[in-house]
């Protein structure tokens, strides 16, 4: 019966209805299309510093993290690594090495930060094929080969087909030196890395720098997409590896998650649900003021209305709940349009994303990463049950004063009214 | 003061035996001004040429090993060191020509010269930097010293002479605490860092005469945050009187 009236009532101003559905309609489909963004966003900077640079979790000495220091190493790396790659619910296992050596080309020479790596397990982690600038990615049969970051090449003046020599204080004391043939050149992702990033084969590099069967970390990738810290996805697999991984005094190892391996990621991801809740709270501040006005007015040109209803008994309860169920009724319907043309435009950042470039035609750089300037939404359920709730409760909130100031009318000066 | 020089070229050797002898028996009638104990200890070789056989051990938390090798030099700017055992490092060659280094690598038949910003790393696994081996002060012009204790009349004791850096001298220690004996020979030198820590000390032990001059035939560097560690370089053979042919401190001869 109210429902009906309520119905009724939004049809007799039915331009004004349309309009003020309209404009909550298009500011869903808008805050919709904003969060795939800024989701799609965040998942890429996830993507790059947590799967391609930490790991979801982490095997490593419990000093490494902290210290760097060379000697605090992962023993006999590769039976481990094949221990914790079998483990259910690991999607990817990488085992790597670091160190500095001192490049030299045929003229210049460069400090450079060394990656040994696992030529074809590394991809699994890292699209390192993608990020190619020439020549390719390391061949996990053949020795001697490195890859430069960007940076690094135009440093020492190398391109691919060039040799590069490596100087390094081994583990051992020993002065190690050994000459590597450039196969790639690529960009990492990250900025800092670009200019002093070299991959090579952890077997290349355990010689060179004396550590046999050594590595400074065991990366792994679970199935989480999540990037918030305190996943329990991660958290279960960090508990499986522990288990899967007995450690003793001699040799301490650390499993560890990557929001525990590099804080400042997490709390630069923090800062996604942060941007989400403030285009939320923007917009629906104009979606409440809309609504505010639109009962406003529709209360005011119905005193006389309103106070023949009184008059013939309706009780103020009901009036409120008559005002309440147009405000209702008006953001359902405009929920409804919202999420039909919000869900065009997810549609359209999920599959063909958005691309915004610098004038320049640089990539976008936040906070020394590198982003393919192409973004694709990430459409998730929480978002959107979230805005529709949003906009309800809004709608709720807007209606109460136009509400109840159609039920405080009297009867016998509403109905004068003219 | 080159530290490493002070070992390789035998810096601190400059006092002759002769002047040596006089200064014991002159030391109680006239003392030495500070400035003449430090160019003493600093300075005057020039032009001296040394042909040299070392023996360097290293002991670190992580590694101990034992390294032997030639060295060539001629005054304090051009020094050739060629590494002689183990065969692992054989033939690596470091040639010093003012302030720069540069490296040969037998294995994979390179010259590299170190670059500024690798001049603070370790030489060949030592405690010594690459800056030891070739930043030149000199301790007169950048420090200001204080006689603090003076031999005895009867000619034992040492002098001992604290050093603290200039403001704008371009040294990078704070202060430096300096042992000389009779014979005007540094025994001891202690490097303090600016906020006052000791960072290092140097011992020079064993002295001898070798070709008329007095020579402390080891040098060991102790690192005052590492307890257990040290660097130690020990002169297997020390000739004054060879001739060097100049053609040697050069890039074509580093890859001989």
């Amino acid at each position: 019966m109210l429902l009906a009236m309520a119905w009724r009532n939004l049809q007799r101003h039915g331009r004004r209805t349309f309009i003020t559905a309209a404009a909550m309609g298009i500011s869903v489909a808008f805050v919709m299309a904003m969060l795939a963004y800024v989701d799609g966003m965040y998942r890429k900077m996830a993507d790059v510093m947590i799967n391609q640079t930490t790991g979801q979790l982490q095997v490593a000495h419990p000093d490494f993290a902290t210290q760097r220091t060379m000697y605090d190493t992962v023993p006999d790396a590769a039976a481990r690594l094949k221990t914790v790659a079998a483990l259910p619910g690991v999607r990817g296992a990488s085992a790597r090495l670091y160190g500095f050596a001192l490049l030299g080309g045929a003229e210049q020479t460069a400090g450079a930060q060394l990656v040994g790596v696992l030529p074809e397990q590394e991809l699994e982690l890292v699209p390192m094929r993608d990020r190619m600038v020439s020549g390719a990615w390391l061949a996990p049969d053949q020795t001697d080969q490195i890859v430069l970051g960007e940076g690094l090449a135009e440093t020492l003046e190398v391109a691919v087909g060039d040799q590069v020599v490596a100087v390094t204080q081994a583990a051992d004391g020993s002065l190690g030196n050994a000459l590597y043939q450039v196969v790639g050149v690529l960009t990492s992702g990250s900025v800092t890395l670009d200019r002093t990033g070299a991959w090579l084969r952890l077997k290349d590099l355990q010689t060179l720098l004396v550590l046999p069967d050594q590595a400074h970390e065991i990366t792994l990738l679970s199935d989480s997409l999540d990037s918030r810290a305190g996943d329990p996805i991660v958290s279960a697999l960090v508990k499986t590896v522990r288990a899967a991984l007995p450690t003793d005094e001699k040799h301490p190892l650390s499993v560890r998650p990557w929001w525990v391996v590099s804080p400042a990621t997490a709390s630069m991801l923090a800062t996604s649900d942060a941007s989400a809740w403030l285009i939320l709270v923007i917009l629906f501040l104009v979606a409440g003021l809309g609504i505010l006005n639109t009962m406003l007015m529709s209360v005011f040109e119905r005193t006389k209305e309103l106070g023949v209803m009184k008059a013939l008994g309706t009780r103020p309860a009901k009036i409120v709940q008559l005002v309440l169920w147009e405000s209702l009724l008006l953001s359902g319907l405009a929920c409804l349009g919202g999420l039909v043309l919000g869900g065009v435009l997810d549609w359209m950042l999920v599959n063909w994303g958005l691309a915004l470039t610098t004038s320049s035609g640089d990539r976008l750089s936040t906070g020394g990463v590198l982003f393919d300037p192409r973004i694709f939404g990430v459409v998730r359920a929480d978002r959107i049950v979230v805005t529709v709730l949003t906009l309800l409760c809004v709608a709720v909130v807007a209606a109460l004063w136009p509400a109840f100031r159609a039920a405080r009318l009297r009867p016998v000066v509403a109905m004068r009214d003219e | 003061m080159r530290l490493l020089n002070v070992a390789l070229l035998g810096l601190f050797l400059t006092a002759t035996s002769a002047s040596a002898a006089e200064t014991t028996a002159e030391t109680a009638a006239s003392d030495p001004s500070i400035t003449e104990l430090l160019d003493a200890a600093d300075d005057v070789q020039r032009g001296d040429h040394s042909h040299a056989t070392l023996e360097m051990q290293v002991k670190t938390a992580h590694y101990e090993r034992t390294m032997k090798m030639e060295t060539w030099a001629e005054g304090t700017d051009k020094t050739l060191i060629r590494i002689t055992a183990p065969a692992k490092d054989a033939g690596v060659s470091t040639l010093m020509v003012g302030n720069n280094i540069w490296n040969y690598l037998p294995k994979v038949d390179r010259t590299m010269k170190v670059p500024a910003g690798m001049m603070g790393g370790s030489w060949m696994g030592s405690h010594f930097t690459n800056d030891d081996l070739v930043k030149e002060s000199r301790m007169s012009e950048d420090f200001d010293g204080v006689i603090t204790q003076k031999p005895a009349a009867d000619g034992t004791g040492q002098w001992l002479i604290e050093l603290t850096a200039k403001p704008d001298a371009p040294v990078v220690w704070g202060k430096v605490l300096l042992a000389i004996n009779i014979d005007k020979l540094p025994t001891k030198i202690e490097y303090f860092d600016e906020k006052g820590t000791l960072v290092r000390t140097m011992l020079f032990t064993d002295i001898q005469d070798v070709q008329g001059r007095q020579v402390p035939m080891t040098m060991t560097l102790l690192p005052a945050d590492k307890p257990d560690e040290f660097t130690r370089l020990t002169y297997l053979d020390i000739d004054f009187d060879t001739e060097i042919p100049s053609n040697i401190f050069s890039l074509q001869a580093l890859k001989r």
